[in-house]
């Protein structure tokens, strides 16, 4: 679908920049800039340092975008990224035909073929049957780490290694981990572990309890690929992270491919050695997203086919619309909805759709902030009692953070300031006059805008 | 331990330290502020662990000692003391007692000894600068350092010397801000420092009278030294973006401005600026800059004043809370200012060496 090469673009578009933009501003940001990727409306720069990167982002990204705009037609999405030039395995193009949610339901499987256990191997390998790659099905939130589980099957141990990928829960990390494990096991002959991140740990355990060290170090320190789900259960344990190091050096010295998965970025993975987390950075680390409208249109009629089930468009659209959060949810809600209709022998209405998903989509809605969640995490960054939150009592140690806590309760939800107001038992011009003295304070005291920036990204990464 | 006081010292010199006091500690000896009584002088030190600052009152001691009072409740009996002149007594457990004629307080102190110990700085480089020059360069640059956790290289001021010269930069990824100044130092101590924004402000509050202050720089730390008063903090780790690059060269129009003319108008067309994000819109006309803010939702405001400008009609948005950080900030008399077009870069620049690049917005 692409008539022209990422360098083909880029050079079109930093010409009409040229024109543009002066020479000065033209040479010193556009012209560092090296085309770097292009994969349907995802386009990468690449530049020299993160600084060249939050720089552009902040003021010429629209610009950019523009100019991009002018000379193909097309608006793309622009992601910049900091040198060191991205590994030429990574087959993008495999992923770049995902436009309609049809496209994507076509592109569905040769039935799954039974890859079980390999005498050859010699291993247990535990992985799940359905999940290979045929079987997933690849949108714009998960294409990239759909493109690099894949570059790493075609050669383990050489494309990126180790691979991280993270995400939420039920987002298909297991799903693509086990991928990873089915088509290399198809392609050769090399040993596989898929574990969680539990059992290695039980194992490990065991291991200490039998006296058995050695084996357990040379069961894992021979194989070829290691599949390692749910890796952040390391956090907060010493023995078996020092276990896991050594396992992995092992590994990686001898150029064996690992693959890991979690549910957040390394970075983040508190209570984890900063040598493990330095290692997982070392390769690749991608993460997978929520799956957009389309994407969840197409995995359910992807599974309607497959499972036979007879739902008509208009039920497929309003469970694709109001279940959001992750494909478990998706999935669940599919087939309640399909054994619901073949009991009652007729499509449901939406009242009833409603009606009989009820719980799941009262989940979704509790993804949104509550005030309560507020006003503990404030309490939390000030150190003071969640009761303070809605008490009389008027300290400044204790007004300050209040006021923090109803200025974020106004900005971060959609709540009116009467519904804030009786969440803190005060009323709305209280509210609203926090607002305003927080937003004016804001401005003058620079630890104060720290403390709500670090306050709003805590409520950010929550789970 | 027994010394006698005046109030107003005493508030003066608990003050100039209680906004190092961390505000949320989950150690409670750093609510405390460490009082050391000895000759002439009762010292107060301070710390979060992060930033320590330590000033000196003068005193009459009686009796020599040293004891933690908690910082704020101390402050707060002070302040509201009947009269001028009283005595502050602490005995063997810490307890300490303020008479002030017939006003009578015992706070509870804890043990000096759990008190973290001020950092000792031992070797490094240090460099001596005039203090009203060294604040005046803070106060030029400290409000546009990033408050973003994110970027947090930038939640500070860089201070860099290099080549004979300091030079005090801060940039949150839409504008920056440049002082330089000439300062002698050896050549081997050319070093790149960030100093967090708390420090920046604890310290543009501390310094004050005349006469030079020593920096010291070791390793992960700084220190400043004016008279009595010290300040040791830590310093931000990581490599300062280069700056340079953000500061555009050779420029078209330079314009002449009033700044308090400039910085009256803005604030009173930004009153219908519907948010702090609303654009500032400047129009460079013959002779003639026409400042003005519109909001949909809101109303719209213009304002002219005279200049001095012959080249082509330029209009150009600007933040306008960005355009007046420095506007205030500055003391001279007379700004100029420089653009290109309205996809380039603005600058500020004034007689003393500073320099203010503020990113366009684009508006449609």
């Amino acid at each position: 679908m692409n008539d022209f090469t990422v360098q083909d673009l880029w050079a079109k578009a930093a010409a009409h920049l040229q024109e543009k933009l002066h020479p000065d501003v033209y040479s010193r940001w556009i012209a560092v800039i090296v085309p770097d990727s292009l994969s349907g409306d995802d386009l990468g720069l690449r530049v020299d340092n993160n600084f060249y990167q939050s720089w552009l982002e902040d003021n010429y990204l629209p610009i950019i975008r523009d100019a991009l705009a002018a000379v193909s037609g097309k608006t793309f999405k622009i992601t910049f990224k900091v040198a060191p030039p991205s590994a030429p395995s990574l087959s993008m193009d495999r992923t770049a035909s995902t436009d309609s949610p049809d496209a994507l339901a076509r592109r569905r499987a040769t039935p799954p073929r039974s890859v079980g256990r390999r005498p050859a191997a010699g291993f247990e390998t535990n992985l799940n049957r359905r999940y290979t790659f045929e079987e997933f099905i690849v949108g714009p939130s998960n294409h990239f780490s759909h493109a690099a589980a894949l570059a790493v099957s075609q050669s383990p141990g050489r494309a990126y290694n180790p691979l991280f990928i993270y995400g939420g829960s039920g987002l298909g990390k297991t799903h693509l981990i086990q991928a990873i494990g089915h088509s290399v096991l198809k392609m050769n002959r090399l040993k596989v572990a898929y574990l969680s991140c539990e059992t290695f740990l039980n194992e490990y355990i065991d291991a200490i309890q039998n006296k058995s060290h050695h084996a357990f170090r040379n069961k894992y320190r021979n194989i070829d690929l290691l599949l390692i789900d749910d890796i952040h259960f390391l956090a907060g344990k010493q023995g078996i992270q020092e276990e896991f190091f050594h396992t992995f050096n092992a590994l990686s010295d001898a150029h064996k491919q690992i693959v890991l998965s979690s549910d957040r970025p390394p970075s983040d993975l508190k209570g984890v050695d900063e040598r493990l987390v330095t290692r997982f950075n070392w390769g690749l680390v991608t993460e997978v997203q929520p799956p957009e409208f389309e994407t969840r249109l197409a995995i359910l009629r992807y599974k309607k086919e497959q499972a036979q089930i007879h739902v008509n468009d208009q039920v497929i659209e309003f469970i694709a619309q109001s279940v959001r959060s992750n494909i478990r949810s998706l999935e669940g809600a599919l087939t309640r909805v399909a054994s619901y209709a073949s009991l009652k022998g007729r499509d449901l209405s939406i009242p009833e759709l409603e009606n009989l998903l009820r719980d799941i989509l009262e989940k979704e809605h509790e993804k949104d902030l509550t005030f309560d969640l507020i006003m503990r995490t404030v309490a939390d960054h000030f150190d003071i009692r969640l009761t303070d939150m809605t008490s009389k009592r008027r300290p400044q140690a204790v007004s300050g953070p209040r006021q923090v806590a109803m200025y974020l309760c106004r900005t971060l939800t959609s709540s009116s300031l009467p519904e804030i107001a009786s969440a803190f038992g005060k009323t709305h011009a209280t509210i609203l006059h926090a607002y305003h003295a927080i937003e004016k304070r804001m401005a003058a005291d620079p630890t104060l805008k720290q403390d709500v920036s670090r306050i709003s990204h805590a409520l950010d990464r929550r789970d | 331990m027994k010394i006698s006081l005046t109030k107003e010292k005493f508030l003066n010199g608990l003050q100039l330290v209680n906004g190092v006091v961390g505000s949320r500690t989950t150690l409670p000896i750093l609510s405390n502020l460490l009082l050391k009584g000895e000759q002439n002088k009762i010292w107060l030190t301070a710390t979060d662990l992060e930033l320590s600052i330590r000033a000196s009152v003068e005193a009459e001691v009686q009796e020599p000692g040293v004891t933690t009072l908690p910082a704020r409740r101390l402050l707060n009996v002070i302040r509201e003391l009947p009269s001028d002149n009283f005595t502050l007594e602490i005995d063997e457990k810490n307890n300490a007692a303020i008479s002030c004629g017939s006003a009578y307080f015992k706070i509870l102190g804890l043990a000096a000894d759990e008190f973290p110990v001020l950092p000792q700085l031992t070797g490094g480089y240090s460099y001596t600068i005039d203090r009203m020059v060294f604040k005046d360069m803070l106060q030029k640059t400290a409000y546009a350092a990033s408050a973003d956790e994110m970027r947090y290289i930038l939640n500070g001021n860089l201070l860099s010397f290099k080549g004979e010269k300091l030079v005090v930069v801060t940039t949150d990824g839409r504008r920056l801000a440049l002082a330089e100044q000439e300062v002698e130092f050896p050549k081997e101590a050319e070093a790149d420092v960030v100093v967090p924004t708390k420090t920046v402000m604890e310290l543009m509050r501390a310094l004050q009278g005349e006469g030079p202050m020593k920096i010291h720089v070791v390793d992960k730390q700084v220190a400043f030294e004016f008279g009595d008063i010290l300040l040791v903090s830590k310093l931000i780790e990581g490599q300062y973006p280069n700056y340079r690059q953000v500061i555009p060269g050779q420029c078209e129009q330079r314009v002449a401005i009033d700044r308090e003319i400039l910085l009256n108008a803005i604030r009173r067309v930004s009153i219908l600026a519907s948010d702090k994000a609303t654009a500032v819109k400047l129009t460079f006309g013959k002779n003639k800059l026409t400042v003005a803010v519109s909001s949909p939702d809101v109303g719209e405001a213009h304002e002219s004043l005279p200049i001095k400008y012959t080249g082509k009609e330029t209009t150009v948005s600007f933040n306008g809370e960005f355009l007046m950080d420095p506007l205030r900030n500055l003391a001279n008399d007379e700004i100029f200012f420089e653009i290109i077009d309205e996809l380039s870069p603005g600058v500020m620049k004034c007689d003393s060496a500073f320099i203010y690049v503020i990113m366009p917005m684009r508006v449609n």
